[in-house]
């Protein structure tokens, strides 16, 4: 189902408009031997009653869940295993393999180098960008392409894409407006243009740049999302011999 | 040469580079959503299933192929075809094996989504590729990190913090036109600005 979300343009027009990402490649599919169609499936393997954990609880020490193991078949449930599991609801399990039904959700924080920085309560981060939610507003922030291809990895992209013949056109003028100058713009949401892009709640946020392209009476608009910078992460590189 | 290697040709220089990965977590760090219990106790995600009868805690789930039938179809009996069922010869891994280098632009960079970066530390380097890097000239290359079906491209660029080569998948993106409806397209040659007939009201 394509997802809706409000933009404005440069005369502070804002209009709803859908947005899809890229297309799955599709040029492989798996087959049986015999070439008949197969498709993934996720089986139950074991429950929690057949854990180390559980089986140590019910046997008392490591030798007798060994000498049970041997004796007969108590990792296998066999009243579960092989089951299709679908429709799943997430449940926490504590260390003593039980059900929690009160938690306490945490947000941990590590540095670089995998050392905990900061520990506190998780408060959900809503989205910044939706159907019900403010237009992106236009940054004006115009950066070079071979800049911005340098300095970012664009790991997501959106394509932005007309509802209607007004919406063509109102997408059509932003893509040209682009080309014509040559560079991608900073996309960023809220009302100041200040928030990082973020699609839903809890989701990924994003530093966005719109990039347009026009040929004939078509248009191509694209969101390019950007969460990481390419910079180095080990120390200087080694010299290299020619 | 070292298998591990990005191995590229440009011109009738070779050149090879080291390669790590540059991931969120080793620059910025990373957060993680832990669940305790009420003695402060890490909990660990577990699939409950619909009717309520399972609890399946993590390992307790297995991937498989299955086949129309549900029989379970071990992966190395899987064989790999095309849109048309016809087999496809997968694409070795390119590590280690030199690349023809192509010069490419900044709109190939955009066209692709980006789903590995990696620092690259030259072993080699050809001084064409050197000051072809200095200069910003962009190239692109094949890539498969092992082999496939699906191979990627990788782009080499420079930058002030050194060689990086950003592995990149097709968005397949294409222009837009607007959708005429063909009703629409045809000029009604009886067209008139005049209102020279009755309308019926009736309904």
């Amino acid at each position: 189902m394509p997802r809706l979300i409000s933009i404005r343009d440069a005369k502070k027009r804002d209009a709803q408009i859908e947005v899809g990402s890229p297309k799955r490649r599709e040029r492989m599919r798996w087959v049986g031997p015999d070439r008949e169609p197969v498709r993934h499936q996720r089986l139950v393997k074991g429950t929690e009653k057949t854990t180390y954990e559980a089986l140590l609880e019910r046997f008392g020490t490591p030798e007798a869940v060994g000498a049970a193991l041997v004796e007969g078949d108590p990792e296998i449930d066999l009243g579960q295993v092989g089951r299709r599991l679908a429709h799943t609801s997430r449940v926490y399990l504590d260390p003593d393999g039980h059900v929690l039904y009160v938690a306490r959700v945490l947000k941990v924080t590590y540095d670089p180098h995998g050392e905990e920085i900061a520990r506190e309560d998780f408060v959900d981060v809503e989205a910044t960008v939706g159907e019900e939610l403010p237009p992106i507003p236009w940054s004006g922030k115009l950066m070079p392409i071979d800049t911005v291809i340098r300095r970012f990895a664009f790991v997501r992209k959106l394509q932005l894409r007309h509802v209607n013949g007004l919406t063509f056109d109102f997408l059509y003028e932003i893509a040209q407006t682009l080309q014509e100058a040559g560079k991608v713009m900073l996309v960023r949401a809220g009302a100041k243009g200040r928030d990082p892009l973020i699609f839903q709640t809890n989701g990924t946020p994003f530093h966005g740049f719109l990039e347009g392209r026009v040929e004939g009476d078509a248009y191509k608009l694209v969101l390019h999302l950007s969460n990481l910078e390419i910079k180095r992460v080990t120390e200087d590189a080694p010299e290299a011999t020619s | 040469m070292a298998a591990r290697q990005i191995v590229v040709r440009y011109g009738d220089e070779q050149s090879a580079f080291k390669f790590t990965r540059v991931d969120r977590a080793k620059l910025y760090g990373r957060k993680k959503r832990v669940v305790e219990d009420e003695n402060g106790r890490e909990c660990v995600p577990a699939y409950l299933s619909a009717d309520g009868a399972a609890l399946v805690p993590p390992g307790g789930s297995a991937a498989v192929y299955v086949d129309e039938r549900f029989d379970t179809v071990e992966r190395s009996d899987l064989r790999a075809v095309d849109a048309e069922g016809e087999p496809l010869e997968p694409f070795p891994s390119t590590l280690g094996v030199p690349q023809e280098l192509t010069p490419t632009d900044a709109t190939r960079v955009l066209d692709h989504v980006v789903a590995s970066v990696y620092e690259l530390s030259p072993e080699t380097l050809g001084e064409q590729l050197r000051e072809a890097l200095a200069d910003g000239e962009l190239f692109e290359a094949p890539y498969n990190y092992r082999e496939g079906y699906d191979p990627d491209v990788v782009f080499l660029l420079q930058n002030d913090h050194g060689i990086f080569g950003l592995v990149g998948r097709e968005t397949g993106f294409e222009l837009i036109e607007r959708e005429v409806p063909e009703e629409e397209e045809a000029e009604d040659e009886d067209a008139t600005d005049e209102l020279d007939e009755d309308l019926d009201f009736t309904f």
